[in-house]
């Protein structure tokens, strides 16, 4: 298949190491392509330089073939885009502004914008100026994918959501992917991208550590179980004798990082005859330290 | 070359500050029109040789002999610079500064129109607006002066005192347009856009106080709008309007180029 989106060496330096350096990877058509990263790690920097709203100091970035800062409007006509700061015209009805931008696009069908506007249930009536968080980020999601485009990136595509929404808005990215959507978003919520995307890039510090599949970084990551032991005495014969991976103790609680070996390692844990239970999944923050090595913060 | 939707909401978004400076423009020309009076010219004029530096930094000077010169002297020295100056400080901050500063232009620049498109629909609307407000005052002016003073006003003059007028305007237009094309925040705009038009105001201001301060008029733009010169009908303003002219397509055209290479922090 073909790359759609290209992404090249760039290098966008704002001094005191913020920015993107060296920023390379592709998304192919018709994949759902995450882009992981912590604030300020350079995920909306990058697709800035997507958007052709910045242009790269050194490298190349482009979508459908076409440079993103010199053929950004050519570009345009096939790319649907979310910004990670809202911002729109804050003195128009959501309503019009909705409208405002479907002419600005040229798109004269408005059945794809009433059936999102129904999928995230919203009511566009209000001032701009007046909506919520979530509201602002529901205008953005249907002016993003009014037209049915080709491409779309979303910008941290479901801040501000509430968890119905988030699930409708998964719903719409599947839809999406079946149909044969090129789609990039970024989070910072590493959930939110397994269930919908096939691949993903890992920014840290503006740079690029990993791309990888999502199903086999699902894999690596590790689950934490938080134990709590009748007493202090059994947590401490746990930690010698069931040869589970004990990151800390403190008192009778345990916490043990394990991979896979669900069955098994309940079984260990039932026989210490725990008292409570909580399993957790590894943050982000630590798969980062995980696999790629606890470097220098910042 | 321009996007119609874009143009249509740069109409609406300003028609509010359109018509509040400009009732307060047509309020002012008529009551000046309204108070000429040959025997108040006289009063004034006394008033000019009492205080002369307070009445000269208004730009007020000179002896009305007819409509047209009360009309420059009252209206032409400070009023039709300032309300205009204030409507464009506006008008660039709602067409463009306003869209760069709070990250807007994304949703405008996430469509296909190119950034030439969008710069030149918003320069564009600029123009027409204080064409508006200037086509709009000229014909106040000459129904106020008809009607109040059947055949006094020589219309001829006043169209042109009110061309080179329009012409000062757009260019004070495409300072604060260049200005908000290379600025990212609010703050720098005000600072340069705003600021250096009001500079040249004060600064001519100041020169009309005559005596050795009138060299200070090399170093202000509104030289280039010798308002008592225009209504004398001697004609010899070619060389300001073609200056005027050029600087205009120079500040348009540097702002519109800047701001398809500029980054833009949205």
């Amino acid at each position: 298949m073909n790359d759609v989106i290209e992404l090249e060496n760039i290098t966008k330096d704002y001094g005191n190491g913020k920015g993107v350096f060296n920023v390379s990877f592709s998304v192919k058509e018709g994949e759902v392509f995450g882009y992981l990263g912590p604030n300020g790690a350079g995920k909306s920097t990058t697709i800035r330089q997507l958007m052709g709203f910045i242009r790269p100091q050194k490298g190349e970035c482009r979508i459908c073939g076409k440079d993103c800062f010199l053929e950004a409007s050519e570009i345009k006509k096939d790319v649907g885009y979310l910004a990670g700061e809202l911002s729109f015209i804050e003195d128009m009805t959501g309503k019009k502004f909705i409208e405002f931008i479907a002419k600005m696009k040229g798109v004269t069908d408005f059945g794809r914008t009433k059936e999102l506007l129904d999928r995230f249930e919203l009511n566009p009536k209000g001032k701009i100026k007046r909506m919520s968080k979530g509201m602002k980020q529901k205008v953005g999601l249907v002016c993003a994918f009014m037209g049915n485009p080709k491409v779309v990136i979303l910008d941290e595509p479901t801040s501000g959501l509430d968890p119905l929404m988030q699930n409708r808005f998964v719903e719409l990215i599947l839809e999406e992917k079946k149909k044969g959507t090129t789609i990039l978003m970024s989070s910072h919520i590493f959930e939110e991208i397994e269930k919908t995307c096939d691949r993903t890039a890992i920014i840290r510090a503006g740079r690029i550590v990993a791309v990888e599949d999502i199903k086999s970084l699902s894999e690596k990551r590790n689950k934490v179980y938080k134990i709590t032991l009748p007493n202090a005495k059994i947590a401490e014969k746990f930690e010698k004798e069931s040869g589970m991976i004990v990151k800390e103790r403190i008192g009778n609680c345990i916490q043990c990082i394990v991979k896979d070996k669900v069955a098994d390692t309940l079984k260990t844990i039932a026989e210490y005859q725990p008292v409570d239970l909580e399993i957790k999944t590894q943050s982000l923050e630590e798969i980062f330290m995980h696999f790629y090595g606890e470097e220098e913060d910042g | 070359m321009i996007s119609i939707p874009l143009l249509k909401r740069n109409m609406a978004c300003c028609l509010k500050p359109f018509l509040i400076i400009f009732a307060v423009l047509c309020m002012y020309t008529v009551v000046i029109i309204y108070m000429y009076d040959p025997k108040m010219a006289d009063m004034l004029k006394q008033y000019q040789n009492m205080m002369p530096g307070v009445m000269a930094a208004a730009g007020m000077t000179g002896v009305a002999s007819s409509l047209l010169e009360w009309i420059q002297i009252y209206l032409y020295g400070f009023l039709m610079l300032l309300f205009p100056l204030i409507f464009i400080i506006i008008l660039v901050q709602k067409l463009i500064m306003g869209y760069i500063d709070n990250g807007s232009m994304a949703s405008l620049l996430a469509t296909q129109n190119s950034r030439r498109k969008i710069i030149v629909t918003q320069a564009l609307s600029l123009i027409l607006w204080i064409v508006i407000l200037m086509s709009g005052i000229t014909i106040v002016g000459i129904v106020g002066g008809q009607v109040m003073f059947p055949d006094e006003l020589q219309i001829k003059n006043y169209i042109i005192l009110n061309g080179s007028t329009l012409l000062m305007q757009l260019l004070i237009s495409g300072i604060a347009f260049l200005t908000a094309c290379i600025c990212s925040q609010y703050k720098n705009y005000y600072m340069f856009g705003a600021g250096i038009p009001l500079l040249f105001f004060l600064i001519q201001a100041i020169s009309n106080i005559g005596g050795k301060l009138e060299n200070l008029k090399y170093i202000t733009i509104y030289t280039l709008l010798p308002t008592s010169k225009i209504i004398s009908g001697e004609g010899g303003i070619l060389f300001q309007n073609m200056t005027m002219i050029v600087l205009i397509v120079l500040l348009f055209g540097s702002g519109i180029w800047w701001f398809c290479r500029r980054d833009l922090a949205l």
